[in-house]
């Protein structure tokens, strides 16, 4: 009998990518569950449907535009169009992630037009076009969120019968409007006025749907860590650099204990640190790569969030450091293993580096 | 296992008891054996036999024509049928001596056998080491005499049961079966070579093994000739010569582990000499694994050197069903599954360093895009990055592949094991270290 010759190894490990990716839709499906109660009970009724009909909308829009997509690219290249490798990602989950997590970091009240011409934005232009999952160079929620910000301005589309819902400032709007500078007094009145940390934590707050639910993130987090489906170094590196350098600032101008908390706990970073600095798609590759990543990450992320006064620093400075991942991946080509002292030396002085270029800069700036 | 380089081995279900939990069948009556006229890459023999010679059980039948001078014997007594070009697991056509067996096992000695080994000089035993033509059973096919060539420098002899492939299970038996034979060998390994110890590594889910390897190596040990036991953790790849070396020794070579001062053998290889030195006889049969879910029943056989596989699966009833139906689908590998290498037909001889023959079904793996997951990275026992030689290789950037370190690959397959799209990285990473090395 005859056999076809085949390399090493002849058997696989079970996991495949649908089992990552499945791991991801479940985490972002219990923030989902989390924020929609959230905003339920801060706003009523009406804004938990409506955040269940963007969900549905955004993973709607994102599959078709993978259809649609794989339509166009058939009749540009005049073939017979094959639904096969739609049916499969679409099985996969490859479909409705993105639109799943983009939904998740807008505003509750978003038109559902507006919804689904973001997810089909970021679907096609920020993954679809370099070729589909696992060659995009930008994180395609990111992407989507700049296009949000940038040609819908956010609010500014509410549902008609959400009109009447008043969602308020988020607090991050405040902040941004004292250039993130205050006095310890200021900063215990800022936290009373959102009802306390413990409210900040839970999400019951104002602010983008899932945003705000950071506890739901961080539980969310752990879970794709235990699973090994994110690597924990990026995320924890990130918020710890947040954590430091924002201590150290706070320290230099006088704002005291909470101020660190109060920049973790509004807007996007924690879940910036959850669902987009996770993508492995879009990260270095080598943990030496995630540890550089993350601490860039937090420069951009503070740089923008103190000297600009737009928000999505953190879907800002994601995209600004994906377009670096490439140079990171070829600086730490070698053995992982080797010249351990030296890297952790050069990741030592990038640190430092990044903590004297946010503090001096916003110093200067101020 | 560290915070840059990741977890560098993994558990794999070795599947052990699909075979080692049967008894032991015995095929060792084959209507023909053939011989392979080669060993390794090496193929160029004096033969000292024509069609139609009678030959006996330890006959001398070729001579490798280079300085090593590797004998081959015959397997069986009978009559030399015809000497002619075969398929070879190595997949290039090779002349092969096909023998008729007579059923009489008729023996020729090559040398009084020798019960008591501490009587022996180890002039004698590198003779006898040489002219039995022991090789590495492990798969390298090196012969061992050559190890033991030059002991000056040697203080360690490593004798390496781990066998962390899967299905695999041909060493266990023999570990099992011979154990005090091993530490007697062990010792006398200690003597030829002037080492002060001697260490026997097994994977630690061997209990009784290990348990009585422990015992009877605590009675035979003595002081500046000590046999150790080391039972490791079943996970592969932990039995790889070089990362063996550097875990239990923390020693680095380039070539041949002699230059770290290390003899380092397989534990078949150790027992099969042991048996030749008690018998007198040449390598002439060994226990061989039949294994996966392709073959109808997974086995430990016992044969002779030369039996055609077709002939064994006869025995033991043949491919599965699903194998049978769908062959293009379907692997047959020569080793375990994990290291082993893919061959083309099964019109093929066991030879000294068959471990064992693995058969999938349905062994197909749809490859899609990389999603950058760096399993393969994290997972890499050498910690090396196999995704980006990949890319380096498609490119065939060599300067990439030097800087990436790609000579460092072992050739263990965890890469493409742990990959979740299936990519066939370690493919890429053995032509990237060929390409890396070329001069």
């Amino acid at each position: 009998m005859n056999f076809p010759l085949k390399s090493a190894p002849h058997v696989r490990g079970k996991r495949t990518n649908a089992d990552i990716l499945s791991v991801v839709i479940k985490a972002a499906l219990f923030v989902a569950v989390w924020a929609i109660y959230n905003r339920f009970a801060i706003f009523g009724i009406e804004v938990g449907v409506h955040i269940v009909l963007m969900i549905i909308t955004a993973c709607t829009a994102g599959t078709f535009a993978h259809y649609i997509f794989d339509v166009a690219i058939a009749a540009i290249e005049k073939r017979k169009f094959d639904k096969t490798p739609f049916v499969k990602r679409f099985k996969n989950g490859e479909t409705i992630i993105t639109g799943l997590i983009l939904a998740l970091a807008m505003q509750p009240t978003v038109h559902l037009y507006v919804v689904a011409i973001v997810a089909i934005f970021a679907e096609i232009f920020g993954k679809l076009i370099y070729g589909g999952y696992g060659q995009n160079i930008f994180n395609p929620v990111a992407v989507g969120l700049i296009f949000n910000a940038l040609a819908f301005g956010g609010t500014a589309l509410a549902m008609p019968y959400l009109a009447d819902v008043v969602t308020g400032p988020t607090p991050l709007v405040g902040l941004n409007a004292v250039n993130w500078t205050m006095n310890p007094m200021e900063a215990s009145n800022f936290l009373s006025s959102v009802g306390g940390a413990g409210r900040m934590l839970l999400g019951l707050v104002p602010g983008a749907i899932a945003e705000t639910s950071r506890l739901a993130l961080i539980l969310a987090l752990i879970y794709m860590c235990y699973k090994r489906v994110a690597d924990w170094v990026t995320p924890v590196v990130y918020i710890g650099t947040i954590f430091i350098i924002t201590t150290i600032y706070g320290f230099i101008i006088g704002a005291g204990f909470w101020y660190p908390l109060i920049h973790l706990l509004t807007g996007g970073i924690i879940f910036g640190a959850t669902f987009l600095a996770t993508d492995p798609v879009t990260i270095p590759i080598t943990r030496q790569g995630k540890v550089m990543f993350g601490i860039l990450l937090a420069m951009f992320t503070l740089l923008i969030r103190f000297n600009s006064s737009h928000g999505e620093a953190v879907a800002f400075s994601i995209l600004l450091m994906n377009i670096v991942v490439g140079i990171i991946d070829v600086k730490s080509y070698g053995i992982t293993s080797d010249n351990i002292k030296k890297k952790k030396i050069s990741l030592g002085i990038t640190f430092v580096a990044a903590s004297i270029i946010v503090i001096g800069f916003t110093l200067i700036m101020s | 296992m560290g915070f840059f380089n990741g977890q560098n081995y993994i558990k794999v279900d070795g599947q052990k008891n699909l075979t080692i939990s049967k008894p032991l069948l015995e095929y060792t009556n084959p209507k023909t054996v053939i011989i392979p006229l080669k060993n390794m890459g090496y193929e160029d023999f004096d033969v000292h036999v024509e069609v139609g010679s009678s030959v006996k059980i330890g006959t001398k039948l070729a001579t490798g024509k280079d300085h090593n001078k590797l004998p081959l014997f015959s397997s069986v007594s009978g009559v030399v049928k015809a000497i002619e070009k075969r398929d070879h697991i190595s997949l290039k056509k090779t002349n092969h001596i096909v023998i008729e067996n007579d059923f009489k096992d008729e023996k020729e000695l090559l040398f009084e056998p020798v019960a008591d080994f501490s009587i022996l000089t180890d002039i004698v035993v590198k003779e006898h080491l040489k002219n039995a033509g022991v090789l590495g059973l492990g798969g390298s096919g090196i012969q061992t005499f050559t190890k033991f060539r030059n002991t000056k420098n040697v203080d360690t002899i490593l004798i390496n049961g781990l066998e962390s492939d899967m299905f695999m299970s041909s060493d266990e038996y023999n570990m099992a079966h011979n154990t005090e034979l091993l530490i007697k060998v062990a010792k006398l390994f200690l003597k030829v070579a002037d080492a002060q110890k001697c260490v026997i590594a097994v994977a630690e889910t061997k209990n009784s093994i290990v348990e009585n390897l422990i015992k009877l190596a605590k009675d035979n040990s003595e002081e500046n000739s000590t046999i150790e036991i080391k039972a490791l953790p079943d996970e592969y790849p932990a039995g790889v010569e070089k990362l063996l070396i550097k875990r239990l020794f923390d020693k680095t070579y380039k070539m041949l582990p002699l230059e770290a001062g290390i003899i380092s053998l397989n534990v078949s290889t150790a027992i099969e000499f042991a048996k030749t030195l008690n018998t007198g006889l040449p390598l002439y049969e060994r226990v061989i694994t039949l294994a996966g879910d392709g073959f109808a029943n997974s086995q430990n056989v016992k044969v002779r050197i030369g039996t055609l596989l077709t002939d064994i699966l006869s025995e033991i009833g043949g491919y599965s069903s699903s194998v049978t139906s769908a062959p293009k689908e379907a692997r047959l590998v020569h080793g375990g599954p994990l290291r082993g290498d893919s061959v083309i037909t099964d019109n093929l001889c066991v030879t000294p360093i068959t471990a064992g023959f693995t058969c999938l079904a349905n062994a197909i793996y749809e490859e899609t895009a990389c999603s950058r997951c760096s399993a393969c990275i994290n997972s890499c026992p050498v910690d090396i990055q196999p995704i980006q030689i990949l890319r380096a290789f498609s490119l065939k950037s060599k300067e990439s592949l030097i800087s990436l370190s790609a000579a460092n690959c072992i050739e263990c397959g965890i890469c493409s094991y742990v990959c979740p799209s299936n990519i066939d990285v370690s493919d890429a990473t053995k032509k990237g270290r060929a390409l890396a090395l070329q001069k």
